[in-house]
């Protein structure tokens, strides 16, 4: 038993130490297994939340706006430009004393208290943490409003330095010059979306992109690793071929002549005929696209390519152009303007200067409507249309500005009998003052047509990636444009455009004074003109094509030749020195008072009503046809029309009529009114004009007073 | 008790002798190489974790100064942006009318080019331009003290005289004529 218990007693020290290691590393297993466990559970379990909120912890999803593209003139001068700005926001719910804080920014901002309490407790009401409370100040306004808080809390981190105050960047467009240019750049709104003109025209390059990406930030804040979503392309900018100091000069040049026509409004374009660069397109009146929304809407629209006219006589360019083209007419001969008027089919067109044949050059200077009118006929329909079309008529330019104008050609498949006549002298068609100077341009150019162009360059960080080449085309001869320069000479020397004439240079060009036509009405108002002139200098060699058009001119000088003829010399006056143009030594003013000047407007002539009435084509035809001749035979004028209105004549019993000595040529007495008809049938195929006899009843023994056989 | 004398009798002989000789046993040398190898195991895990934290603090230092920068070149555009805006409204001819206006200054009428060949211009009878504003000839002299002239005639119209001088002046010549009597 003793044995036993001894045997008992003596346990092996080994073992107990064996075991007591065990144990421990047991524990110890056991511990870095649960840790082991966790570490698993919290990488592998729990893996995409953990990781999606220490991503939300310091990474910040943000989203950047690029600056709009800079536009600028042909001398690098930047015309609308876009400036980081900064708004003043508030979050309501870190203001404790709302009242206290509004009355602070109010005096900071020059505000009214009680508009910005307003505003922030209907935020408070609808929980909303965001409150614009000053959109897009510049930097010496933050400056100011930074340093009138200054001393509020210095333990708030950023400025403004009043608890729930801060600042938000921003962008703002701006117009340095003001209204400079207005209508060509256009403006872009709110949401930076290019509204009007080239801010339109080339939105998809001048649009800052948005760019998305995310920020990590550590616990102060302090970016430390950064993403983005797309590569980050700078703007691109515009260079135009405007210039800014010749656009200044023809805006004011323009605003000054509109205001001494008493127009409405008024329009001009100077381009290079050469190259077709636009140096300035100017409408009157304008808008400052800075403060766009304090006009209204249809001041934006740029008139000088979106409306159309009636030309005038400014037309009678292509005219003549087609016809020396064509060889139809000799540029050194003469044209039959004795008659006073001429008849094309049954309507009747007056010209105060044809009274003898003259010279197509004299022709052109005083504006003859009966020569231009014979010339028309003597070209023909067709022949006509096409250099209306080769010219650029009835089509848009191609400028890059938006809303152009086609301009009204009409197909000669819908001209009346009196189409063409009318639109020799420039009616029955409408053009933009654009077209007229692209067309003007042409003949500067010896006949070659040069497309119009407003964008010189599109860059991208300082690299050019496209310029605009200018589309060519051959319309008529270099002899052609010769003849007819010599031509808008003789209108600026002894014609109607003498006050066009520029000190130191020489100048030609045509004006133009053509009724308008009447939305009310739907016909063209003999009380409202639109009063042109197109043009350039010098004249040898152009270098600049200038065009003026006033729209409704009101003082006593209505005609291109007083109202739009002495802007063209103003204009042209101020750039062509700025141009490096050597004046022309032999151009001498011509000292010719107003009154001397030859007027496209014949006061009787302006207050008759023009009536039409239409008569069968077949009459234009033949006249067509026989005006092939350089000197048509004299046609024997017509009397008065039957259903003209009649006036009153003392020396004539029953129907009276007054008769105008130089247009009654014979009468026949004791026809009646079926000979009449058969009379009228008769001569309505005469070669050049359809007579019309008029059926008047005339006592037997009337006295006729002094009338021409 | 006889029996455990003899056990320790046993033990000390047994302990005696252990101290007599030595007791040699072939040592292992594997434990050294990888004593060896496990220091420099460790050594490269050790400096590995520190490369590994010393490129991870440096690239957040670059990045932070990579964002310094970009921020520094932003705020560069913006105030490069703002300074081309600022020159070009400087020089812009609004501009230029306000700060006339505010220095009170008026303004000019329309400049337009001076004759190139004056000889014959002023040879040439003048334009008649009625719609061009002209500015109003400036007076060669105007009065600026109301003070009597000594010795003047009052005929002499190259002077424009207030009122009180024309009076004195219509005094002067009758007092000269009674001093030359």
């Amino acid at each position: 038993m003793a044995t036993r218990n001894r045997k008992a007693k003596t346990k092996n020290p080994m073992q107990t130490a064996f075991t007591r290691f065990m144990l421990i590393v047991a524990f110890f297993v056991l511990w870095i297994g649960a840790i082991g466990t966790r570490l698993v559970h919290l990488q592998v379990n729990q893996h995409d939340t953990l990781r999606d909120k220490a991503l939300g912890q310091r990474r910040q999803s943000v989203k950047e706006k690029q600056p709009r593209g800079t536009i600028y003139d042909r001398s690098e001068r930047a015309l609308a430009i876009t400036l980081k700005v900064k708004s003043l926001y508030a979050d309501p719910t870190e203001i404790t004393d709302i009242d206290a804080t509004s009355r602070e920014v109010a005096k900071a901002l020059k505000l009214k208290p009680q508009e910005i309490s307003s505003k922030l407790n209907e935020a408070r009401a609808k929980n909303s943490r965001f409150v614009v409370l000053a959109p897009k100040l510049n930097d010496e306004t933050v400056k100011s409003v930074n340093a009138a808080f200054e001393n509020f809390d210095p333990r708030k981190a950023d400025h403004p330095r009043m608890p729930g105050l801060h600042w938000q960047d921003e962008q703002r467009r701006s117009y340095p010059f003001d209204s400079l240019a207005a209508h060509v750049l256009g403006f872009s709104n709110a949401d930076d979306l290019g509204s009007a003109g080239i801010e339109q025209s080339q939105e998809e390059n001048l649009r800052g992109a948005v760019i998305k990406g995310w920020r990590d930030r550590d616990r102060l804040g302090r970016v430390y690793d950064r993403s983005e979503d797309e590569e980050r392309e700078p703007p691109k900018d515009v260079v135009l071929t405007l210039s800014h100091s010749i656009q200044y000069k023809v805006e004011k040049a323009l605003a000054q002549g509109v205001k001494n026509a008493g127009a409405k409004s008024g329009m001009a374009a100077v381009m290079i005929p050469q190259t077709g660069e636009i140096l300035a397109l100017a409408n009157y009146p304008t808008f400052d696209p800075n403060r766009y929304n304090e006009y209204s809407p249809e001041l934006f629209t740029n008139r000088a390519v979106h409306d159309v006219y009636s030309p005038g006589s400014v037309f009678k360019l292509i005219t003549y152009g087609a016809a020396i083209n064509e060889g139809i007419i000799n540029p050194d001969g003469q044209v039959d303007c004795t008659q006073g008027s001429i008849t094309v089919a049954g309507r009747k067109f007056n010209d105060p200067h044809a009274t003898k044949w003259m010279s197509y050059d004299e022709a052109m200077a005083v504006s003859s409507n009966v020569a231009a009118i014979r010339t028309g006929i003597a070209t023909g329909r067709e022949n006509f249309y096409g250099y209306a079309k080769k010219f650029g008529f009835g089509n848009p330019t191609g400028v890059e500005l938006p809303a152009e104008a086609n301009g009204i050609l009409r197909s000669p498949k819908s001209w009346n009998g009196d189409s063409l006549a009318s639109m020799s002298i420039g009616y029955e068609i409408g053009v933009s003052a654009l077209q007229m100077a692209t067309a003007y341009a042409t003949i500067a150019n010896d006949g070659v047509r040069v497309q119009p162009r407003i964008i010189k360059e599109i860059r991208q960080d300082g690299k050019v990636l496209s310029s605009t080449e200018a589309q060519k085309s051959q319309v008529v001869t270099p002899d052609t444009a010769r003849y007819l320069k010599r031509m808008l000479r003789e209108v600026v020397l002894k014609g109607t455009g003498r006050r066009a004439q520029i000190n130191g240079y020489s100048a030609a060009g045509k004006t133009g004074t053509a009724w308008k036509y009447d939305e009310k009405l739907k016909r063209v108002n003999e009380k409202k003109y639109v009063s042109s002139f197109a043009g350039m200098a010098p004249y040898d060699s152009p270098s600049v094509v200038i065009v003026v058009v006033m729209d409704e001119p009101t003082s006593a000088a209505r005609d291109g030749g007083q109202v739009a003829a002495p802007v063209f010399r103003d204009i042209a006056e101020q750039i062509l020195p700025e141009l490096g143009i050597e004046p022309n030594a032999a151009a001498q003013p011509d000292s010719a008072n107003a009154e001397e000047i030859p007027s496209e407007l014949d006061p009787k002539t302006a207050r008759r009503t023009q009536t039409k009435t239409a008569k069968p084509d077949k009459a234009v035809k033949d006249a067509e046809k026989s005006a092939k001749q350089e000197k048509p035979a004299e046609p024997k004028p017509a009397p008065k029309k039957e259903n003209a209105t009649p006036a009153k004549d003392k020396n004539r019993k029953g129907k009276t009529a007054r008769l105008d000595e130089k247009e009654l040529i014979f009468e026949h007495r004791g026809l009646n009114g079926s000979s009449v008809r058969r009379l009228n049938a008769a001569f309505a195929d005469h070669e050049f004009v359809a007579p019309i006899f008029e059926y008047r009843a005339v006592a037997a023994n009337a006295e006729r007073p002094g009338v021409k056989t | 008790m006889r029996d455990i004398l003899e056990k320790k009798q046993v033990k000390k002989k047994i302990l005696t002798n252990r101290t007599k000789t030595q007791i040699r046993r072939d040592r292992d040398p594997l434990p050294w190489r990888y004593c060896v190898l496990t220091v420099i195991c460790g050594v490269i895990l050790v400096a590995g974790f520190f490369l590994a934290a010393r490129s991870h603090f440096s690239s957040i230092d670059y990045g932070m100064r990579n964002s310094t920068l970009r921020k520094q070149i932003e705020e560069l555009e913006a105030e490069k942006r703002r300074l081309i805006w600022a020159r070009e409204t400087a020089m812009s001819p609004a501009e230029i009318r306000r700060s006339m206006k505010r220095l009170g200054i008026g303004e000019m009428p329309t400049i337009t080019m001076a004759s190139f060949a004056p000889d014959r211009m002023s040879s040439s009878a003048p334009r008649q331009a009625a719609n061009i504003p002209t500015a109003k000839p400036v007076k060669a002299v105007m009065a600026t003290v109301d003070s009597k002239p000594v010795g003047r005639s009052s005929k002499d119209g190259s002077v424009k005289s207030t009122a009180s001088v024309e009076r004195a002046d219509s005094r002067e010549p009758s007092r000269v004529q009674i001093a030359r009597r």
